[in-house]
C-alpha cells in the first residue's frame, strides 16, 4: 500500500513536471497599438546612461519606434530588418533583420520565433530569461528578460560585451 | 618492288609501329591532359586580362535553393546535403563570414565612414553629425564594441549600417533563409578550389554532389532543389559531347564496318581498314604527346575526323591493290598528292593563334602520313591481286553510275559548273553570317536553365558579365586610382546608367584617405557641438588611431576583388545594372583604367580567328591548286577548283541556310571538306579507271557522310554545325566529283595530252 502511494505520488510529480514544461512560459499578451516607452542604455565604456521616450506603434506587419525625447528619431521595424526616417525617406539599416524580428517576436509573444531562437527560464514569477540558443543572436546578446503580469510591460536586453537596454512599456493612456 | 625490298620495308613499318607502341606505352599514362574548355578558346591578345580571367573566382560559385518542405525540415535537408566534406567544395557559413565582417568593422573604427559624413566631416557640418550620432545613441539596436570609446561620432556603426545588402534573404549560420513564412527557402552557396570548366575535375565533385542532391531527394520527395552554376552547365555540356562523339563515332563505326562487309564480304579489308586507323591514330597520339606537353582533350575530339580521311586511303589502297601490282603502283602517285595538297594545308593550321587546331593539325598530318605509308608498305603483301572478293551488284552499280556519269556532255556540265560556281560564290560572299558568340556554342537544357533564374532572382546577387579593372603599383595606389572614379560612378548611378557597384575601396579605404580622416576627426572633436556631445556623455576625445587597416585584412568575398598579377596589381569593380553607352565608357578613359567584358573579349577572339580561318581555307585552296597545276595541269587544276568551289561553298550555304549564321565550327568542318573533296578530285583526274574510283570514292563518301550526318543531330550546336557542313560537303564533292573524268580528262584526251 505505501509502495503504492509511493508510486502515485511520484507518478504525479513527473506528470506535473512533464506538465510544466509543456506549458509555454510566456504568458503574455502581445502587444498591440500605441504604447509609450521609457528607455535606458547602459553602454559599456559610457560612463553614463542614455535615457530617451516615446512610443510605439504596433500592427500586426511592422511597429513604429518614435523616441520623442531627447531626440526626435523614428524606426520602422519590419521582418525585413530596419529602417530609419531620414530626410523624407525611411532608409533601411543593413544588417538589421534579424534584430527587427526579434523586437517584433518580443512585442508580439511570437512564441514560435522565441523558441526556435531561445532557450526559456522563469526566473521570477512574472519573469522571463531568453538566452539565444542560435546565431545570430547568440553573437550579439547574453540574455534576455521579459516580464510583466499579463501583458509585457519591461523587458531588459544585455549584449554580450555587457551593454544592456532596458525599456519599460508605460499604460496606454500615456502614449500621445 | 623486288621481294627484298618488300620484305624490308615491311620490316620498316612494323619496327616503326613497334616504336610508337613503346612510345606510347611509355609515355601515355603519365601524359597530363588539359580538359579546361576556358583554356582551349582563344583568350584576349593582353597578359594580364589573361591572368584576371583565369584568376577569376566567379564561375566557382555555385548556389542551391531547397524549398518544398517546412522551414525544420529544409534545415535538416540542408544539413544533410552540405555533410559530406570535400576539399574541392567548401560551403560558406553566412554565420561565421557576419561574425568576420563584424570583427572587421570593430577593429577598423573610426577609420571607415560614409562618403555623407566624410563631406560632412570636410565641410565642417558638426551639428548634423551630433544629430546623426545621438539618433543612432538612441536606437534600441546594439552597438559595435567599444564603439564609443574609439569612434564616439558612431561614424563606422553608421558606415556599417548603410551598406546596401540586397539579397530578399536572411543569414543564419550555415545559409540563408526566406523571411517568408508561407514560402520557406533556403539558399545554399558553395565555392569550389577547381577550374568548372577542367572536364576531369569537374566531372568528380559534380558527380558526388549530385549524388548527395539525389538522396536527399530520395529521404525528402517533396524537397525541390534549383542548381545554379557555371559546374552544372559545365559538366552537363562536356557530358553531353563526350557522350554524342562517343555514340555517333560508335555508331558510324559500326556502319563503316557493315559497309565494309557488305560491300566485300570479308574480314580482310575490315582487318587491313582498321590496321591504317590505328596506325594513323597512334602516329597522331605520339606526334601530339612528343610536340605538346599538355594537349588538350577537344583536340582529340576534332582529330577524329583523321578517321574519314583515313579510311578513304584505305578503300583506295585496298580496292587498288585487289586489281593486281600495276594498278596499286599507278594508284599511288594520286594516294601521294592527296596527302601533299592535304598535309600542306593542315600545316598552315598551325600558324593560328588557337591551341586546339594547332595541336589537331599535328595530329592530322602525323597520322596521314602513317595512314599513307601502312597503305603503301602493307597492303599489297596482305592484299593479293583479286584476294577480295567484291559484291557483283556493287560493283555492278558503280560501273552503271560510272557510266551515267560518262554520258554527261562536258560542256553543259563545264557551263552548270561555271556558273554554279559563281552563284554560289556570289550568294556566299552576299550572305554569310558568321558569329562568334560563345554564349552559343552550347545549350543548357531548359531546366537548368530555369532553375539558373530562379536562384539568380531569389538572390539578387546579380553582376553584370562586363566590369572594370583598375590597374596599379601597388594596392594604395589602386584604392587611390578607385577613390578617383567615384564621382563618375556617382553621376552614373543618379542618372539612372548604373543601378550601383562594388569596389574595393568602399570597404578599405586608402592610406591616404584613412590619414585624412584622423586628421579630420581631430579638428572635429576641437569643435563646439562635438565637444559638447562629448561633455554630455563623458567621454574623453580619443587620440588618433594610429594602426591603419591594410589590403591583408579585407574578407571573403571582398578579398577576391584585389589580385596580384605578374608585375602589377588589380582590382576588379563589379557593376549591377549597367545600361552605359560607350560613350560613357569613354568618360573612364585613363591610363590603366579598362573595361572588360569576358564574353565580348572572346567573342572578338573568336571573331578574328573566324577570319583567320576564312583566309586559312583561302591560301589552303591557293596551294592546293599550285599543287595540282604542277601536278596535274591546268585543266585538271581548274575543274577541280570548280568543284571545290561548289562543295566548299554549297556545304557553307546550305548551312546557312539551315542554321541561320554561319560559326567557326562550320569553318573546321570545311577544312575537312577540302581535304575530301581534293582527294576526290585527285583520284578522279588520275589515269586510273573511273568505275573503280567510283566505288573508292562511294565507299568514302558513304562512311563520312554517316559518320558526319549523324554528327548534325547532336545537342551540342558546335558538333552540329560542324557535322552538318562535313556531311553536305562531302556529298556535294561526291556527287560533283565524277564529273571531273568527263570535264577535265576527257578534255585531255581530246586534245591528245593524256
Amino acid at each position: 500500500m505505501k509502495q503504492l502511494a509511493l508510486c502515485l505520488l511520484l507518478s504525479s510529480a513527473l506528470l506535473s513536471h512533464s506538465l510544466f514544461a509543456c506549458q509555454p512560459l510566456l504568458r503574455l499578451q502581445p502587444v498591440l497599438g500605441k504604447t509609450a516607452f521609457e528607455q535606458v542604455k547602459t553602454i559599456q565604456g559610457l560612463p553614463v546612461p542614455i535615457k530617451s521616450a516615446g512610443y510605439l506603434d504596433i500592427s500586426s506587419a511592422e511597429m513604429l519606434w518614435h523616441t520623442t525625447t531627447p531626440v526626435d528619431n523614428m524606426l520602422r521595424i519590419t521582418p525585413a530588418g530596419v529602417s530609419q526616417w531620414q530626410q523624407g525617406n525611411y532608409v533601411d539599416l543593413a544588417g538589421s533583420a534579424f534584430i527587427g524580428q526579434l523586437m517584433l517576436a518580443v512585442m508580439r509573444q511570437d512564441q514560435s520565433f522565441i523558441q526556435q531562437y531561445f532557450h526559456l527560464t522563469a526566473t521570477t514569477e512574472d519573469c522571463t530569461l531568453l538566452q539565444p540558443s542560435q546565431a545570430p543572436l547568440k553573437g550579439i546578446f547574453r540574455d534576455i528578460i521579459l516580464c510583466g503580469a499579463e501583458q509585457l510591460n519591461q523587458l531588459k536586453i544585455t549584449e554580450l560585451n555587457g551593454s544592456t537596454t532596458l525599456i519599460t512599456l508605460l499604460p496606454a493612456a500615456d502614449a500621445p | 618492288m623486288s621481294w627484298v625490298k618488300r620484305q624490308a620495308s615491311l620490316l620498316c613499318w612494323l619496327a616503326g609501329c613497334i616504336t610508337l607502341v613503346l612510345y606510347l606505352a611509355l609515355t601515355l599514362p603519365s601524359a597530363q591532359w588539359s580538359s579546361s574548355i576556358m583554356a582551349a578558346m582563344p583568350g584576349s591578345a593582353n597578359v594580364w586580362q589573361q591572368q584576371l580571367l583565369q584568376n577569376n573566382q566567379s564561375s566557382r560559385q555555385l548556389s542551391l535553393v531547397l524549398t518544398g518542405l517546412p522551414l525544420e525540415t529544409l534545415q535538416q535537408a540542408a544539413t544533410f546535403i552540405q555533410q559530406p566534406e570535400t576539399n574541392q567544395l567548401t560551403w560558406y557559413a553566412p554565420g561565421t563570414m557576419l561574425q568576420q565582417l563584424q570583427q572587421y568593422y570593430q577593429q577598423h573604427q573610426a577609420l571607415l565612414v560614409s562618403p555623407t559624413q566624410l563631406t560632412q566631416l570636410k565641410t565642417g557640418q558638426y551639428d548634423a553629425l551630433v544629430a546623426a550620432a545621438w539618433q543612432r545613441l538612441h536606437s534600441p539596436a546594439p552597438l559595435l564594441d567599444g564603439a564609443l570609446t574609439q569612434d564616439p561620432l558612431l561614424l563606422t556603426q553608421q558606415f556599417v549600417e548603410q551598406q546596401t545588402f540586397s539579397s530578399a534573404l536572411q543569414p543564419r549560420q550555415d545559409w540563408f533563409e526566406s523571411t517568408a513564412p508561407q514560402a520557406p527557402t533556403i539558399l545554399l552557396h558553395a565555392s569550389l578550389s577547381i577550374d568548372p570548366f577542367d572536364r576531369a575535375s569537374a566531372g568528380l565533385v559534380a558527380a558526388n554532389l549530385e549524388q548527395q542532391l539525389q538522396l536527399a531527394q530520395q529521404r525528402w520527395p517533396q524537397l525541390n532543389i534549383a542548381r545554379s552554376g557555371v559546374l552544372f552547365h559545365a559538366v552537363i555540356a562536356a557530358d553531353n559531347a563526350s557522350f554524342e562523339m562517343q555514340f555517333y563515332g560508335g555508331l558510324s563505326l559500326l556502319a563503316i564496318m557493315l559497309l565494309l562487309w557488305f560491300s566485300f564480304a570479308s574480314f580482310r579489308p575490315l582487318l587491313l581498314a582498321l590496321t591504317v586507323l590505328v596506325c594513323a591514330s597512334a602516329s597522331g597520339l605520339a606526334a601530339l604527346l612528343w610536340f605538346y606537353p599538355q594537349p588538350h582533350v577537344l583536340a582529340l575530339v576534332f582529330a577524329t575526323t583523321l578517321i574519314g580521311i583515313a579510311i578513304d586511303y584505305s578503300f583506295h589502297g585496298m580496292l587498288a591493290a585487289n586489281r593486281g601490282a600495276g594498278y596499286f603502283q599507278r594508284m599511288l602517285p594520286s594516294l601521294a598528292l592527296g596527302l601533299l595538297t592535304t598535309v600542306m594545308g593542315y600545316l598552315l593550321l598551325t600558324l593560328l593563334p588557337f591551341t586546339v587546331l594547332n595541336q589537331v593539325a599535328v595530329f592530322i598530318c602525323a597520322g596521314l602520313l602513317a595512314a599513307y605509308l601502312t597503305v603503301r608498305l602493307v597492303f599489297q603483301r596482305f592484299l593479293p591481286q583479286h584476294s577480295m572478293p567484291t559484291q557483283a551488284k556493287m560493283l555492278a552499280w558503280c560501273h552503271v553510275l560510272s557510266q551515267r556519269y560518262m554520258q554527261v556532255n562536258r560542256r553543259a556540265a563545264l557551263i552548270f559548273w561555271l556558273v554554279a560556281s559563281a552563284l554560289i560564290s556570289t550568294a556566299l560572299l552576299s550572305q554569310a553570317q558568321f558569329i562568334s558568340d560563345v554564349r552559343l556554342f552550347n545549350q543548357s537544357p531548359p531546366q537548368l536553365l530555369a532553375q539558373e533564374q530562379h536562384v539568380r532572382a531569389l538572390s539578387r546577387q546579380t553582376w553584370d558579365s562586363r566590369f572594370i579593372v583598375v590597374l596599379a603599383d601597388n594596392a594604395e595606389q589602386l584604392l587611390q586610382r578607385e577613390q578617383q572614379l567615384l564621382p563618375v560612378l556617382e553621376r552614373w548611378r543618379d542618372e539612372g546608367k548604373l543601378r550601383g557597384w562594388q569596389a574595393v575601396s568602399q570597404q578599405l579605404p586608402s592610406l591616404q584617405q584613412q590619414d585624412e580622416l584622423q586628421q579630420l576627426l581631430q579638428h572635429a572633436y576641437q569643435s563646439a557641438p562635438v565637444q559638447a556631445y562629448l561633455a554630455q556623455l563623458q567621454l574623453p576625445a580619443p587620440a588618433p588611431l594610429q594602426q591603419r587597416a591594410f589590403a591583408d585584412a579585407l574578407l571573403p568575398p571582398m578579398n577576391l576583388q584585389l589580385q596580384d598579377l605578374d608585375s602589377q596589381q588589380a582590382s576588379v569593380i563589379l557593376l549591377r545594372g549597367n545600361t552605359l553607352s560607350a560613350a560613357d565608357q569613354a568618360q573612364l578613359a585613363a591610363s590603366d583604367v579598362y573595361w572588360l567584358d569576358p564574353i565580348v573579349d572572346t567573342n572578338r577572339s573568336v571573331a578574328q580567328l573566324n577570319a583567320q580561318l576564312r583566309l586559312w581555307l583561302g591560301v589552303a585552296f591557293a596551294i592546293a591548286l599550285l599543287l595540282l597545276l604542277w601536278w596535274r595541269g591546268s585543266v585538271a587544276a581548274f575543274s577541280i577548283a570548280l568543284m571545290l568551289l561548289i562543295a566548299l561553298g554549297g556545304s557553307l550555304l546550305i548551312s546557312q541556310l539551315l542554321q541561320q549564321h554561319l560559326n567557326i565550327f562550320n569553318l573546321i568542318g570545311a577544312l575537312l571538306v577540302l581535304a575530301l573533296a581534293l582527294d576526290y578530285g585527285v583520284f578522279f583526274t588520275s589515269d586510273l579507271p573511273h568505275d573503280e574510283v567510283v566505288q573508292a570514292v562511294l565507299l568514302s563518301a558513304s562512311t563520312s557522310s554517316l559518320a558526319f550526318g549523324l554528327l548534325s543531330f547532336s545537342q551540342t550546336p558546335a558538333v552540329a554545325s560542324f557535322g552538318l557542313t562535313v556531311f553536305l560537303g562531302v556529298m556535294l564533292a561526291a556527287m560533283l566529283s565524277p564529273l571531273l573524268n568527263v570535264i577535265a580528262v576527257q578534255e585531255l584526251k581530246i586534245r591528245g595530252t593524256v
